[in-house]
């Protein structure tokens, strides 16, 4: 979770530079963002509805061209030209919210084929590449299926599987999270970390916390168009005013973490290993059958850490 | 429709390469056009039926109730041909006479016969098959993206228009005709805006993707089985030769 970025000292993989978008007759969306996001590093947007997450995500894949500021591409800045930003689509890939907008074909296998064949693979290894992705993502067996008979979650896989198929570097997801069961998010989350370990970089936007806040190694906290706060999932949302400014309620982790500190259950330390209700039960668990009489001593050592590293 | 796509989505012939079900089936159309109803259509029906319901193993009553629909139209056409003007027994000048029901008969078993083969294609045959058969045969690429965008989007759209009729209903925006049909009006109109605010996001996806004006996917091979095409073609040959030779004993 928390790797050091392989990216040379004040260059980061992909950057925002102060960023202001409106939209055609419509509302201001972005005003002066800076973002900056780092090789390895999971990134979370977060923010209210309508904050302006979605429309940061597509001015990172210049979907959309920002009226002021740019974007740049390992310390380099995208141009205006569509070759140029085609050329960035290539290496920051965009998965939309909802897989409807984004599966055309009337198979699987067909649409995961799309984006490789319009990187110029021949047949073969465009055949070769979606085989793979499948297989890295789980999705093999719905091969053969059309779009329309598969289930909510299974059709963000497919999406998410037909831009990982051509290979970026960095993979913007918006909202990969809304609208799933707790098991099709486990699906997703687990699908986003076989990505990961192939060596792509994650930005996503979520206005679940805490998810979020389980997840993320930096947040970017955005308000109506505005960079809020950006920093560590503990620093940022651990800022009640800051939250509250947002419009949205810190999550209740973070109250329990607190807690349980204040009760002396846990020091300080163990606390920011902690990063999901269901961890600080089965620490909570461990501890008051482990040990008899000191329930009210902070773990001084194996406990805590089995606990962690049974998940 | 829908119930077609569900069946060759999920049947036991779904992964067969689609010439092994085009090819017999439109040999057994043709039959049915080109032959005299009898004895070619029962055989052809029979065939049909034998294929979808041993072979590709659709229950017997999901097959019927496939052909149910056009079967409806097809007989409330021959009812035209079964009626002849003459005294009738009632006070409309129509009658039905012996050769008129015969005729009746005839085409109403052919068109059956004619329908069977082409919902036995839309049973077993997914649409994706359908379409990659299509660019196989060098259907230019603007109809087969068309026809591709038109199969996804449509489902999209049927789901749509559910659910919007049911909320409508949910708020009694279809009690009694006047207020049925306002509905109606608005459904249609919020389904028709919806699909222009998807047209757009679709288009981001897809140049998202790298899209350049062709929809240029890779299709899942499938192996052709040439014994298995052929053991179909030779039945609806059969079919054929029993015909010629009814024909030539009739008249001899
Ligand atoms: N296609 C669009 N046309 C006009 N306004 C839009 C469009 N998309 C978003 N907006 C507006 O831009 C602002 C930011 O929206 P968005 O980026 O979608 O926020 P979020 O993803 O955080 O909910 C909102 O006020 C929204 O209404
Ligand atoms: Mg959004």
């Amino acid at each position: 979770m928390t790797s050091t970025s392989p990216d040379p000292a004040g260059v980061p993989l992909l950057r925002a530079v102060g960023l202001d978008y409106t939209y055609p007759a419509g509302p201001v969306a972005l005003r002066g963002v800076n973002l900056d996001i780092a090789t390895g590093r999971r990134r979370a947007l977060l923010g209210a509805n309508g904050s302006g997450k979605s429309t940061l995500l597509l001015a990172l894949n210049a979907s959309i061209l920002a009226d002021a500021g740019c974007i740049e591409f390992q310390g380099e800045a995208i141009g205006t030209s569509r070759r140029e930003r085609n050329l960035h689509r290539r290496r920051v890939g965009l998965v939309l919210q909802d897989p409807d907008d984004q599966l055309f074909s009337a198979s699987v296998f067909e649409d995961v084929s799309f984006g490789p064949l319009n990187l110029g693979l021949d047949d073969a290894s465009a055949r070769q590449r979606v085989e793979e992705v499948l297989d890295q993502l789980a999705l093999t067996d719905l091969a053969d299926r059309p779009a329309h008979l598969l289930s909510f979650g299974q059709r963000k896989r497919v999406a998410i599987a037909g831009v990982a198929a051509m290979r970026p570097d960095v993979m913007a997801l918006d909202e990969p999270f809304a609208g799933l069961d707790p098991m099709a998010r486990r699906e997703v989350v687990d699908t986003l970390a076989r990505l990961e370990a192939s060596g792509t970089t994650i930005v996503l936007t979520t206005h679940d916390l805490e998810l979020a806040y389980a997840w993320a190694d930096d947040v970017t906290l955005l308000n109506d168009g505005e960079v809020l706060a950006d920093g560590s999932p503990d620093a940022v949302l651990g800022d009640r005013t800051v939250c509250e400014r947002a419009r949205l309620d810190p999550p209740p982790i973070i109250g329990l973490l607190e807690a349980a500190v204040g009760a002396g259950w846990l020091t300080a330390a163990q606390a920011s290993e902690v990063r999901t209700v269901d961890q600080l039960r089965q620490v909570i668990e461990t501890r008051s059958s482990g040990g008899s009489g000191s329930n009210m001593e902070p773990d001084s050592g194996g406990a805590l850490r089995d606990a962690l590293h049974e998940r | 429709m829908l119930t077609l796509d569900v069946l060759a989505n999920t049947g036991r012939l779904r992964h067969r390469h689609a010439v092994e079900k085009v090819v017999p089936a439109l040999v057994l159309l043709i039959i049915t056009i080109a032959r005299p109803a009898i004895p070619a259509a029962p055989l052809v029906l029979a065939a049909t039926t034998f294929a979808a319901v041993a072979v590709g193993r659709i229950p017997l009553r999901r097959w019927l109730r496939a052909l149910a629909l056009p079967a409806g139209f097809i007989a409330s056409g021959t009812i035209g041909i079964m009626l002849v003007s003459g005294d009738g027994p009632g006070p409309i000048p129509l009658t039905i006479t012996e050769a008129s029901a015969i005729e009746a008969g005839r085409v109403l078993l052919r068109s059956l016969a004619g329908t069977s083969a082409v919902v036995l294609i839309g049973v077993t045959t997914p649409m994706v098959d359908i379409i990659v058969l299509l660019r196989s045969l060098r259907v230019p690429a603007a109809v087969t993206d068309l026809m591709t965008s038109m199969y996804r989007l449509m489902f999209d759209l049927i789901a749509t228009g559910r659910q919007l009729r049911t909320s409508q209903t949910a708020r009694l925006g279809h009690v009694g005709l006047r207020r049925s049909v306002r509905s109606a009006g608005l459904g249609t109109t919020a389904v028709f805006i919806r699909s222009m605010h998807r047209a757009k996001r679709l288009q981001i996806g897809l140049d998202a993707r790298g899209y350049d004006g062709e929809l240029r996917v890779l299709s899942n091979e499938r192996p052709l089985g040439m014994a298995r095409l052929a053991i179909a073609v030779t039945v609806a040959i059969a079919i054929l030769a029993v015909s010629l030779i009814w024909a030539r004993s009739s008249v001899g």
